[in-house]
């Protein structure tokens, strides 16, 4: 029961990195709007996304705090500095995102767009620098395996930002050549850290993070870059931010189950877990509730990708 | 962290109760063919997503806060009411997917879809009310578990803590209290559009909105006060404590006296109104009835009495806003119209926009503060669920800062939002 509860709220967190991501490529999108970006588009990002995006980091920190109770007074002293940071940053975002509802034809380099991309970064970067903690026993710039941990997650926010970015400007047939380079060429930084660096880092370490799940992250990003190279071939780039999805959303679950059996390293996952008189009823009520959410979740990206130019 | 709850009550209020007021709108404007209606809601479905969108900001920071500066309160809650979070969270989501599919679906739905895709963000709203409200209960009478040698609940029985005998006062008089103060606020709103003369041309169809406002107002402050009323016999059952601190009643006593007003002086209320057996009689319905006083509980259990001012503050704006709806649809029902919309009557109608707001948050103290020096009565003391993180002191000072600079904006964006153009569309 542990694991399954600890794959839930992984998988709520990789929706949040996910979603956020997607902001940050919007805020770029509103720094380059300029430059061929119309101000309609620009004007229908701003939906209710942005509280669909802070309602998946609410459930996920609920089901930690349902789930994992044993640990949350080890687990809230571990991650205090960085989680703190992201709150400032997730008030100000909140701020900003209403200030850029209220100009929200004001494109290109302007400090409130500025302060967007820049706060759009740091709040997913804090949660990683948490998920680094959780998995080495150790803030991220302590270690080197903190290190590349951090320069992996940093390079895949911004390839899958910046992949929606020409997801969004393909649709439009007003893709440039820097940007396709721009988005190749993170998306393989990215893989190439996911898997030779941290394969480097990890075996030198010998840490416990080598195991299953880890060869299973190394055949996801292998993937990746198949994918990403049939798409090159086949000048169909703009759907790379698809195959970034995937690896976004499945990341934390797939780190999570590396870092077993602990849940902070290394305190025991077992021992964390304090909600055997209820898991069953949650997650059998979860089961019944989350057709309902995953209905209601497709039609409104089958409405926010499909909307019309200017409403 | 009370200046983040005591913002994100602010907005809760609106996401708890807009929602309703939203789909009643539009589903009366699709049964009764009043495109106007249908206009209305949409109006007010965008002041929504801006309120939701603050009030998931300052959810968003509430959850991170308990997480990082009460974590020995998680710990300790969860085992028994664990459940009722998670069913909160989850509602919370079913609110913000299906407000995202609603308000991304009009002119692209048909009018009866579209007004469907409102049920679950009204089930959403009013479900993650119901379950966060219980955990509030839950720590006002903690029950459903046995305590371990740690001091931490074990053998927990999840319904049994949740379903205990403060929930369903508590639970009932907050969400009736919310959609009150909810109606009065757009009352109020729409009262002050009324006033300015720049907006004469919609002076027709706001007199429309402003009645429909305060039938709904009056109607569900006056369930709320009902409601209050058996909560005040649950206090005097099963928190005693509180209660005899809200009446500063010192000592046991049959014919108890319900104190009015006065000031907190030497650990007693002095100068107050005090009307002889009416305490005994709002506790169990019976003049002679005994009620405990503070001298039943140690000393270093007893709340303090400052929660007098607000369970009176409570009590007086719960009148008010009863009252003065009465007045202005009593003047209406006998055809007085021009004493209804003068303008000291006006003022009068929008003033329960803010007596409700305050009732609201006067009722949220005197819970909070009632409890004291528990976080969950009996068992968790506020001191010992804290972390001892010196750094919360220092972060606390930046939260007020960004909370006061969000309330600006989003007044600002709600001014813009809520133009009514979708309206006059109507009538062009």
């Amino acid at each position: 029961m542990p694991e399954i509860a600890l794959v839930l709220v992984a998988l709520l967190f990789g929706v949040y990195g996910w979603m956020s991501s997607l902001e940050l490529g919007i805020g770029l999108l509103r720094i380059t709007g300029r430059r061929g970006l119309d101000t309609g588009t620009n004007r229908n990002m701003f939906t209710p996304l942005w509280e669909i995006t802070n309602v998946f980091l609410v459930f996920g920190f609920t089901g930690f705090v349902v789930f994992f109770n044993n640990g949350l007074q080890a687990t809230s002293e571990a991650v205090f500095t960085v989680l703190t940071l992201a709150m400032v940053g997730i008030v100000a975002r909140g701020c900003l995102v209403l200030y850029l509802y209220y100009h929200r034809n004001q494109l290109g380099w302007t400090l409130g767009n500025a302060l967007f991309v820049l706060v759009s970064l740091l709040v997913p970067m804090c949660f990683a620098a948490a998920g680094i903690r959780l998995l080495t026993g150790a803030q991220f710039w302590q270690t080197n395996t903190g290190w590349v941990f951090a320069a992996t997650a940093l390079a895949g926010i911004l390839a899958l930002a910046v992949s929606f970015m020409q997801y969004s400007l393909s649709r439009q047939q007003k893709l440039s050549n820097r940007l396709r380079l721009t988005s190749t060429g993170l998306t393989v930084m990215f893989a190439g850290l996911g898997t030779l660096g941290l394969q480097t880092v990890l075996a030198n370490s010998t840490n416990h993070l080598m195991g299953a799940p880890f060869v299973a992250w190394t055949v996801l990003l292998d993937l990746l870059l198949l994918f990403t190279a049939v798409l090159l071939l086949t000048h169909k780039e703009q759907r790379l931010w698809w195959g970034l999805s995937v690896v976004a959303v499945a990341a934390p679950v797939v780190w999570a189950l590396a870092n077993r059996p602990y849940l902070l390293y290394p305190g025991l996952l077992d021992t964390a877990y304090g909600a055997q008189a209820y898991d069953k009823a949650a997650l059998i009520g979860l089961g019944v509730i989350f057709p309902v959410i995953l209905v209601g979740f497709i039609i409104f990206v089958k409405l926010f990708t499909t909307q019309p130019k200017s409403s | 962290m009370g200046d983040s709850l005591a913002f994100h009550l602010l907005f809760i209020i609106f996401g708890v109760a807009l929602p309703l007021l939203i789909s009643g709108t539009e589903l009366y404007g699709i049964v009764r063919h009043r495109p106007k209606a249908r206009a209305l809601a949409r109006t007010w479905s965008k002041a929504l997503v801006i309120l939701f969108v603050v009030g998931a900001v300052s959810g968003t920071v509430i959850s991170l806060q308990f997480n990082l500066f009460w974590p020995r309160f998680l710990e300790f809650i969860n085992k028994p009411v664990g459940l009722a979070f998670a069913l909160e969270g989850t509602f919370f989501m079913i609110e913000a997917v299906f407000l995202s599919v609603y308000m991304l679906s009009w002119d692209r739905f048909k009018p009866f879809y579209h007004w469907l895709c409102s049920v679950p963000v009204v089930i959403g709203s009013m479900g993650s009310a119901v379950f966060i409200t219980t955990v509030n209960a839950f720590m006002n009478q903690p029950r459903g578990f046995l305590l371990g040698q740690d001091g931490n609940p074990i053998e927990s029985n999840t319904f049994q803590a949740m379903f205990n005998p403060a929930t369903y006062t508590t639970v009932v008089h907050s969400i009736l209290a919310y959609i009150t103060a909810c109606a009065f606020v757009f009352l109020s709103i729409y009262i002050w559009l009324y006033l300015k003369k720049k907006h004469k041309a919609d002076r027709p169809w706001f007199k429309q909105v402003i009645v429909a406002l305060a039938i709904v107002g009056l109607v569900f402050g006056i369930l709320t006060a009902i409601v209050g009323d058996q909560s005040g016999k649950y206090l005097a059952k099963h928190e005693p404590y509180k209660l005899a601190a809200a009446e500063g009643l010192m000592e046991t006593q049959r014919n108890a006296p319900l104190t009015i007003g006065g000031i907190v002086k030497d650990g007693e209320i002095k100068y107050g109104i005090e009307i002889p057996s009416l305490l005994s009689f709002l506790a169990a319905n019976n003049f002679g009835a005994e009620v405990k006083g503070l001298n039943e509980f140690p000393e270093d259990e007893r709340p303090s009495l400052v929660v007098h001012y607000f369970f009176d503050g409570m009590v007086l704006c719960g009148i008010l806003i009863v009252l003065i709806p009465s007045l202005f649809l009593g003047l209406l029902v006998f055809k007085k119209r021009r004493a209804a919309y003068s303008k000291p009557m006006l003022i009068a109608l929008m003033s329960c926009g803010v007596l409700a707001v305050f009732a609201t948050m006067f009722g949220w103290l005197l819970t909070e503060l009632g409890r004291q020096p528990y976080i969950v009565h009996g068992y968790l003391k506020v001191a010992d669920a804290l972390t001892t993180n010196q750094a919360v002191i220092k972060f606390g000072f930046i939260f007020p800062l960004f909370f006061l600079t969000l309330l600006v904006l989003a007044v600002v964006i709600l001014r813009k939002t809520m133009n009514h153009q979708a309206v006059r569309d109507v009538d062009a």
